[in-house]
Formats: C-alpha cells, sequence, structure tokens
C-alpha cells in the first residue's frame, strides 16, 4: 500500500551538487523543500584513504564503477553497448564524493559552438548569463585558484591555489619551453579552512572520498546549510516515477524506502537533479497516458545526445624526487592550450588537459606489467618500484560531441535493488573524438618529454570515464529540438525543471560540476522569482 | 567487505610464493623478512574484495621453487596468478619499512604553508603564460 506524504512546494530528486545547491537556495528563500536521495550519508572516516590497504579497496568495494562496487544504494548500468563505463556514486552529495574536485568553468566559445565552428548548437544562454552564478558558488564552496589565466575572461579566487610542488614547478618550466599555455589547479578544495570544511592536508586521495573532510564534496559544502536552511532530506528513497496530474503537470512522485515499502510524495513543483543518466532513465519510467513515450519527451530527445568526455593519460615516470604521493588530486595544474577548434589539427573543438599525481605504489607498479615476466618480478621489481612516487598523470578530457545515436534507455531485463528497470547505455566514441584523443595523447607525451620523463606510458582511452553525464535532456528555446527551456523547465510538463548535467548542449571539455552548479542556482532562483506561477 | 581468515598454510604458500616475486634487494627487505607480513597478508586479502577468486588460487597454488617456475605458473594460470600476485604486492607495498625505504613519508597530513604557492609565485613561473597571452581564444 502506497503512503501518501504530506504536499510541499518542492520536490527534488537527487542529493548530488545539483540538488544541493537548489535545496540550499529554495529553502533559504522559505519555500518547503523534500529532497528524496537513494543512497546514504557518507563519512570521511569510510573513506579507504586513510588506510593502508586503501589501493586494494578502491579495486571493490570503492571503485568509481557502480557495477563493480555492487552497493545496494547503486543501480547497475548496462554499458555492454558503450565504448565506455560511466561511473557515478550514489550518496548524499552524489557523484562528488568521489569526484577530483577540478574547478572548471566553461569557455565563452562553449556556449556558441554553431556560431563559432558551425557545428552542434548554440546553448540558449551565455558565459555571461552564468558568470555570476559561477562567481556565486566558488565563493559559497570556498574554490581555491589563481586569477588571471588569459584563456578565461576575468575570475578571482578567495582562496589561493595549492602549491605545484617539486612535480608541478618541473612541468610549470617544460611548460615553459614549450611555450604552451598551463595555470595552477583552480580546485573545489579550499586551500586552508573554509567553514566546515578542514584545511587540505594534501593526502592525494581525492578520488576516494577525502578522509580529511577538506574537499568540497556537497555532503559537506552544501547539505548541512541546505538542511539548516529548512530543507529536508529523505536517504534510502529510490523513486520509482514521476506522476502526472489530469492536466499534465508534475504532481510528486512514487519511491521505495529501504524496507520496500512505497512511498508518494506530492509537491507544487518537481526538480530533477538525478545527474545525466538516472533523470533520463526516471523521465522514460514516467509513462502515462498523457505522456506514452515518457515524461516531457515530446522531442524525442530524453536520453539521446549523451555525453560522456572520452579522456586519455600519459604517465611519466622520473628519476628525480617529484613527491608523486603529494596532493591534492586534484590538479596540480590545467592546460587549455588545445582547447579550441584549430582546422589544421583535422578535428573540431578540443580538450583540457590536467596533471595529477599518483600517489599509489601499485598504481605504479601497474605501469610495468606490459614487462616480460623476468623484467617485472624477482629481483627486477626494485628497479621498478623506485619510481613510486616519482610518477605524474597528465590526462585529456576531450569535448564530446551530442550525437543522438549515443543514448540512454531502459534496459529490459536488468533490474536494480528495488526491482525497477535499470539504464541501458549506448555509446560509441566518435571519429572526431579518436581523432583529438590521439592528438592530445601525443601532446602530453612531449610534455613529459619536455620535464624529462625517464619512462612514458601512454594510455590511449579509458575505459571508465571520469563521472562526466551529460546532455540526455538538453535546454533550448525550440520545444522540438530540446527537452528544457533556459531557465531548466520541461517544455511540456511546466512545473518540471532540470537542474543537472542532463541539460547540456554541448559538453565543453572542462570538468563539468562548476557548471552543473551554477546552472542549478540559477534555475533555482528563477523558481523563487516566479513561484507565484506554482504555489499562488 | 568479506572477510576471509587465511590459515597458516595459506599464509605459508603465500609466503613461498612471495619470497620468489620480491625478494631481498639492496636496501629492501625480501618479501617474508617483512615484520607483521601475515597480518598485511590478511589485510590485503579482505580489502582486495577477490575472497572466493582467492581461496581458489591459493588452494590451486602448486609448489613454486623459483621465477621460472613461477613464470609458468603465471602463464598457465594467468586469472589465479593475478590475484595472487596482487594481494602479494598490495601486502608488501603497505609495510612501513617498505615505504619508508622508498621514500614515502609516513606522516601523510601535509598541509601547504601559508606562503608556499606565494614562494613559487614569486618566481616568476606564471610569467611566460600571462606575458605572451597563452590559451587566450
Amino acid at each position: 500500500m502506497t503512503k501518501t506524504q504530506e504536499e510541499v512546494e518542492v520536490l527534488i530528486v537527487g542529493a548530488g551538487p545539483s540538488g544541493a545547491v537548489a535545496a540550499h537556495t529554495l529553502a533559504s528563500a522559505g519555500m518547503s523543500v523534500v529532497c528524496l536521495e537513494q543512497g546514504d550519508w557518507m563519512s570521511p572516516n569510510d573513506y579507504p584513504g586513510n588506510r593502508p590497504e586503501y589501493e586494494m579497496l578502491v579495486q571493490k568495494d570503492w571503485n568509481p564503477n557502480p557495477n563493480t562496487r555492487g552497493r545496494a544504494a547503486d543501480y547497475p548500468v548496462n554499458s555492454s553497448d558503450s565504448d565506455l563505463t560511466p561511473v557515478m556514486f550514489g550518496a548524499v552529495g552524489g557523484s562528488s564524493i568521489l569526484f577530483g574536485a577540478h574547478w572548471m568553468r566553461l569557455k565563452p566559445s562553449d556556449f556558441r559552438v554553431k556560431t563559432q565552428d558551425g557545428i552542434c548548437d548554440d546553448w540558449p544562454i551565455s558565459y555571461e548569463d552564468l558568470h555570476p552564478y559561477y562567481n556565486r558558488i566558488d565563493a559559497f564552496l570556498g574554490v581555491s585558484g589563481l586569477g588571471g589565466d588569459p584563456a578565461y575572461p576575468e575570475q578571482d579566487f578567495e582562496m589561493p591555489p595549492h602549491p605545484l610542488g617539486k612535480g608541478g614547478m618541473r612541468m610549470a618550466h617544460a611548460m615553459n619551453s614549450l611555450g604552451w599555455h598551463w595555470w595552477p589547479g583552480t580546485q573545489a578544495i579550499p586551500t586552508f579552512k573554509h567553514k566546515n570544511l578542514a584545511q587540505c592536508v594534501r593526502w592525494g586521495m581525492c578520488e576516494s572520498g577525502c578522509p580529511a573532510g577538506s574537499k568540497a564534496s556537497f555532503d559537506l559544502a552544501y547539505w548541512p546549510h541546505a538542511i539548516s536552511a529548512g530543507a529536508q532530506l529523505i536517504t534510502g528513497a529510490r523513486v520509482r516515477e514521476i506522476v502526472v496530474d489530469a492536466l499534465g503537470h508534475a504532481k510528486g512522485v512514487i519511491w521505495i524506502d529501504r524496507d520496500g515499502n512505497e512511498h508518494q510524495q506530492n509537491a507544487k513543483i518537481v526538480i530533477l537533479a538525478a545527474n545525466g543518466i538516472g533523470t533520463a532513465r526516471l523521465l522514460q519510467l514516467s509513462k502515462s497516458q498523457a505522456f506514452p513515450d515518457g515524461l516531457a519527451n515530446g522531442s524525442g530527445l530524453v536520453g539521446k545526445n549523451l555525453m560522456l568526455h572520452p579522456n586519455n593519460e600519459v604517465v611519466g615516470l622520473y628519476d628525480e624526487d617529484i613527491e608523486g604521493w603529494r596532493g591534492p588530486a586534484g590538479q596540480l595544474m590545467y592546460s587549455l592550450q588545445f582547447y579550441e577548434t584549430d582546422a589544421d589539427r583535422g578535428f573540431y573543438r578540443g580538450a583540457k588537459m590536467n596533471l595529477m599525481p599518483r600517489p599509489g605504489v601499485l598504481s605504479v607498479l601497474r605501469e610495468f606489467d606490459d614487462l616480460p615476466f623476468e623484467q617485472r618480478w624477482g629481483k627486477a621489481i626494485h628497479d621498478i618500484d623506485r619510481y613510486a612516487g616519482h610518477a605524474m598523470s597528465w590526462a585529456a578530457n576531450i569535448e564530446d560531441l551530442p550525437e543522438e545515436s549515443n543514448c540512454i534507455s531502459l534496459d529490459p531485463d536488468l533490474k536494480d535493488s528495488d526491482g525497477i528497470p535499470a539504464p541501458k547505455v549506448q555509446y560509441r566514441i566518435s571519429e572526431n573524438s579518436w581523432k583529438a584523443m590521439d592528438y592530445m595523447l601525443d601532446r602530453m607525451t612531449e610534455m613529459h618529454q619536455a620535464a624529462g620523463a625517464r619512462h612514458v606510458f601512454r594510455h590511449r582511452l579509458w575505459t571508465e570515464q571520469p563521472g562526466h553525464l551529460l546532455g540526455t535532456a538538453r535546454c533550448g528555446d525550440d520545444p522540438t529540438r530540446s527537452v528544457v527551456d533556459r531557465w531548466g523547465r520541461a517544455h511540456d510538463v511546466p512545473n518540471l525543471f532540470i537542474v543537472d548535467g542532463s541539460v547540456m548542449v554541448t559538453s565543453g571539455a572542462v570538468n563539468p560540476t562548476a557548471t552543473i552548479a551554477a546552472w542549478a542556482l540559477r534555475c533555482a532562483e528563477h523558481i523563487i522569482e516566479t513561484k507565484r506561477d506554482f504555489v499562488g | 567487505m568479506t572477510k576471509i581468515m587465511l590459515s597458516i598454510d595459506d599464509l605459508t604458500k603465500l609466503k613461498s610464493l612471495g619470497d620468489i616475486l620480491i625478494p631481498a634487494s639492496e636496501g629492501m627487505a625480501g618479501f617474508s623478512a617483512v615484520s607483521d607480513i601475515e597480518r598485511l597478508l590478511q589485510l590485503a586479502t579482505t580489502a582486495s574484495g577477490t575472497a572466493p577468486q582467492m581461496v581458489a588460487a591459493i588452494r590451486d597454488l602448486p609448489s613454486v621453487a623459483n621465477l621460472a617456475e613461477a613464470k609458468t605458473f603465471a602463464q598457465n594460470a594467468p586469472a589465479a596468478f593475478a590475484v595472487l600476485a596482487q594481494v602479494i604486492s598490495g601486502a608488501y607495498y603497505m609495510a612501513r619499512e617498505v615505504l619508508i625505504a622508498l621514500n614515502y613519508p609516513l606522516e601523510r597530513r601535509n598541509p601547504a604553508g601559508v606562503s608556499d604557492f606565494a614562494d613559487e609565485y614569486m618566481t616568476g613561473i606564471v610569467d611566460p603564460v600571462v606575458e605572451n597571452n597563452r590559451g587566450a581564444a
């Protein structure tokens, strides 16, 4: 039997970065807010980084791939027809629990790729529209960075960047010798204590959860403030369906608790913040007589244009002591030298590249797995283990262009722990992306060589992508070519909003969370400005 | 996480293989000479999340006397070897004495000093980027 909860003004699905920002903003404006999150609260004490066996733990229980982890709080993803395996994390804070906190804004050109390069579509908004929201999110989180990067319009940060350290300084000199752009890393990791975030102690374990409580994962950086403002967060709540009324407005959602009991939470406004896979999945699950192809899918684009940002990597090992164990990781620096389209390169758009330390011993040894047995084991192992702590990694985040054939659908067989159909991902890396990847691989190799690396290991593709789940409910002014409008409001369902990475028209080549958070803030403030349309 | 308790026989087999894969070298202890290695093997086994595969791999591990025989085992049973080698490496390279030998800091809290970045900045390291307007669209 379904238990119906008291109606609230705003219901948010998903407690990751975008859900957290929306909840805080709307609750601070006095609106009644309930957020449903399928996962639970995490504790910095749970994370593997402060344990000696952490490199073993990240292979299974703390693996970024939900299929490998197998936690009930995550849903499985069928990626058998995909070149990449999407990664995510079901918890309060969402995938920011495991993100590297590279905090990058899109560039102005990213919002007008059609105008500039004649491909894809322009966004319905510009960089300038989002600029003030970027600034406010940065200040709230205590983002660390250095203003003055010539690759961007003016931006500034309250916290100084983290030191480059021995490895970063070595690479900075190399980049200067090449004459290429680089800049100290901008990160959602405050350099010094900020609000309830502790000072970063540079453990280098950012991507398996920060054990020091320093990284601005949104469970720490936003949710305590949202709850203080009056937002109600319900964990262990897996949403099965969005229900609609006779007028075709969102009425609320049906969700399942940890014990399998079904609930209905009604609201005047429903906001989806469940990431580029979860949101599309939920819209597709919400079929009705009024919406036989899934909710808000009049354009037929729900689930389509999935963009995942293929990544590749070149690892350099150095004879000199570069303190490769020192964090954050986090990015020591980034380069936007090859970000924009250059016709001479033979592909559209480009990549952001970031330099990261390689703290673990085992991760360095694995680079030598292709050696003949006698050079990998026995006495020879001590010829290679000396490179532990001597490794740095350049990774390229490739701009992924939208293609309708890259999509999310409901898997006919695979189900989550509540029996709800799991998403199936169909995704192929385009020829354009492969060209970009191979080009960047060569450039990253040159960077390491310029810095004097003794060994260089080239990884053409990370099959487990970095958790950037984008594009499956794109925004736009034309209801036939987009799912939501410039304020995140569904064209077909006037009280349904989407605030996560689904809305991105193009992916850019930077880590998307800064843009997602800024978009969520902008949408939430628009809801406040127009709330009389919904709540009287 | 499934915790499994390795038996004395299991530990003996693993230490024997570990001594072949990771022998002593100048400044580096041999595998079974690492203090507390049995506890670390237990820790690594549990943390690896490969308990069922690990149990089977140890059970099927033949007597291996030298590196050539270890190579033959790895060629004949690559999946089992991978599981065992991962746990052996994991146990060895989490040992304090090994990390010290590799110049890893045991005190892993290294907060930045107030002027650390400023000192780097004052070397002029960023100046060429700004002066040449690198990265500007």
